[in-house]
């Protein structure tokens, strides 16, 4: 019995590409004479109609959630007489509860969950991959001690501890971005360490090694470097969930908190209207769901694109 | 054997000591002290400073864990600061209930899941396989307490098929009616396990039928069916141990989600109440049964797996 085997495979599992839906048909002189990462990435979206429509849906809600000020209607104002309004021309998706303009606060959400989403995916990939690099470098009982300690946080049960960090602590953007991040950099770090395993056996970081390069040098100027496509994917996948859970942590009232909304507490308050006003739970949720399946979606296209494989 | 399992649950011990550690410290060192739920305001120092001796929240944040630990190895996770019954007792009564939506979504998960990803991977790039695809795409970045309130809408709301909430109707006792509020939440949780052990199937069989015993077998003349179902599929097995194993926590926080939009009576919905009234000592107790399900659930699949592939055996005896 060897317990090691299993971890092999949860590398294998969390860093081999298990899904290519829609794989980039390469044909083999395409790959032998290997064209370039923005070639790769520009067929992959030319042939993957899927991967544009996200692609475009992606820039489409930064672009309007950036823009969200230009609305004529505050988010916060409050119009009792006009609450629960149909769609209108005036309210493009109809206001809410509280009589205010939802596509409004559908686009302030949208701020709220994409900036929660980005920071937090820049603590866990930030932490992730210099831990990684660290564990993966030196190797040996640190190594081994540092992944334990990553076994750790891989088996509390993670929301829950932010649940309760949440409700505890007086939940700003700030606080759930960090914790966030906190528990979310372990997959990060074991595909960084795997990877770094191997780049610092090759010839090149020997070369640079006997040349007198001191070990800080060698892990930002030749290691990190070459695992940039694998960090990008990751990037794109942790932001994915990052997103999921701040919108969960929303919906169950430990997320932001108001007047602030993001999507998972306007479907929190949409609750309440269920019965009669249903679309207003529909919305937020569809955003939620385009967004979070299109960062996916990108991930996998780009770890088609940046790690180029023989596609029989 | 014997010897990897005992040396798997003295390495559980750590963990479970972290991790109580940690919540232990988040929830005594928040703004707020906990003592505040126990006293009245017309009561005098003395009084207050016995209930603070009784509860141990005397002296040092140190020496409060100790007491702690010292009283949960005895089985006493303390009383509930709301109900001021046992924590031990009230989570046991709520884990039958949890345990149930929890097996249940994943036993579903395993048999959805298992012929979609094999078809998939059987017709890759084609058009069923496309269309599994987008629908796992879908599966895991759904949020799923609004795919819960999507399927409340329409199946509950306007078809009036299922329940909107809890376990059993009031005054009915039988297993169908449990079967029927179990509907639902089942499978909004297993939603995302179906969407994941998919993806690892599909690329499973596609690898797996590129191996030469799939051509050998061919070439034989065994039918394409009994390939799939007596090569493949065993193969594709193995992976799904683990990640299963590895997707458990995705189980443990849906059935948080999930429980507290159904209403369902378990643990989920138990500890959202504990978090909102901040009722420490079922916090406390709370987090520790969660993390010991994962630990367990864990460990059970790393001895699945080496017991379902003989070869990790073997390749410890060389």
């Amino acid at each position: 019995m060897n317990p090691e085997h299993n971890e092999i495979v949860r590398d294998e599992v969390l860093k081999e590409d298990a899904f290519m839906p829609i794989e980039t048909k390469h044909k083999e002189d395409d790959v032998l004479r290997d064209r370039g990462i923005w070639y790769n990435l520009l067929t992959s979206f030319k042939e993957n109609k899927l991967a544009m429509f996200c692609l475009c849906f992606l820039i489409i809600i930064i672009i309007a959630s950036i823009l969200a000020p230009l609305s004529p209607h505050d988010p916060d104002k409050m119009d009792l007489l006009n609450k629960l309004a149909p769609m209108s021309k005036e309210h493009f998706l109809g206001t809410d509860g509280l009589g205010r303009d939802y596509f409004t606060r559908a686009l302030y959400g949208g701020r709220v969950s994409l900036v929660v989403g980005l920071f937090s995916m820049m603590v866990a990939i930030v932490f992730g991959t210099l831990y990684g690099t660290i564990s993966g470098y030196i190797g040996g009982t640190v190594d081994n001690l540092m992944m334990r300690a990553a076994d750790i946080f891989m088996s509390v049960p993670s929301f829950l501890l932010i649940i309760i960090i949440n409700s505890l602590l007086s939940p700003s953007m700030t606080t759930m971005i960090v914790i966030i991040g906190m528990f979310s950099w372990m997959g990060v770090a074991r595909i960084v360490r795997a990877e770094t395993m191997s780049l610092k056996e090759r010839d090149f970081v020997l070369v640079a090694k006997n040349l007198g390069a001191g070990s800080f040098r060698i892990i930002f100027n030749h290691i990190i470097p070459n695992m940039i496509p694998s960090i990008i994917v990751a990037a794109s996948i942790s932001i994915a969930r990052a997103i999921l859970t701040e919108s969960s942590l929303s919906f169950l009232g430990f997320g932001v908190q108001l007047p602030m909304s993001s999507w998972g507490s306007m479907l929190q308050s949409a609750q309440e209207h269920i019965m009669d006003v249903p679309s207003l739970a529909l919305y937020p949720g569809l955003l939620i769901l385009l967004t979070v399946l299109s960062f996916n979606v990108l991930g996998d296209v780009l770890r088609n694109a940046l790690e180029p494989k023989l596609v029989k | 054997m014997k010897n990897y399992i005992l040396k798997r649950i003295v390495q559980m011990i750590p963990v479970l000591i972290l991790v109580s550690i940690f919540s232990f410290m988040i929830i005594h060192l928040a703004p707020g002290d906990p003592i505040n739920m126990y006293i009245r305001p017309d009561m005098t120092e003395e009084e207050i400073q016995i209930i603070r001796e009784d509860l141990g929240l005397d002296g040092t944040i140190v020496e409060q864990y100790v007491a702690w630990l010292k009283n949960v190895l005895r089985g006493n996770f303390g009383n509930s600061v709301i109900t001021h019954q046992p924590v031990a007792d009230q989570i046991f009564n709520k884990l039958p209930s949890t345990l149930l939506l929890m097996g249940t979504s994943f036993v579903l998960s395993i048999i959805i899941a298992i012929p979609l990803g094999l078809v998939s991977g059987m017709k890759k790039n084609k058009l069923v396989d496309q269309v599994i695809s987008i629908f796992s795409y879908i599966g895991i970045s759904i949020p799923s307490f609004w795919f819960a309130l999507m399927l409340i809408i329409v199946f509950s709301l306007n078809l009036h098929w299922f329940p909107t909430n809890g376990m059993r109707t009031i005054g009915v006792e039988s297993v169908l009616d449990v079967v029927w509020h179990l509907v639902l939440p089942s499978i909004v949780l297993s939603i995302d396990n179906i969407a994941v052990f998919t993806r690892y199937i599909r690329s499973n069989t596609i690898t797996q039928l590129e191996e030469e015993y799939v051509l050998t077998a061919k070439s034989k003349g065994v039918p394409k069916k009994r390939i799939m179902t007596g090569h493949v599929l065993k193969n594709c097995l193995l992976p799904i141990i683990t990640i299963a194993g590895m997707n458990l926590a995705s189980l443990v926080t849906g059935s948080f989600i999930i429980e507290s939009v159904f209403g369902w009576p378990g643990m989920g919905t138990l500890g959202m109440s504990a978090i909102n009234s901040r009722d420490y000592p079922m916090i406390m107790g709370f987090t520790m049964l969660s993390c010991l399900i994962l630990i367990v659930g864990n460990l059970i699949a790393d001895l699945l797996y080496s017991v379902a592939d003989p070869r990790i055996k073997q390749g410890v005896k060389r």
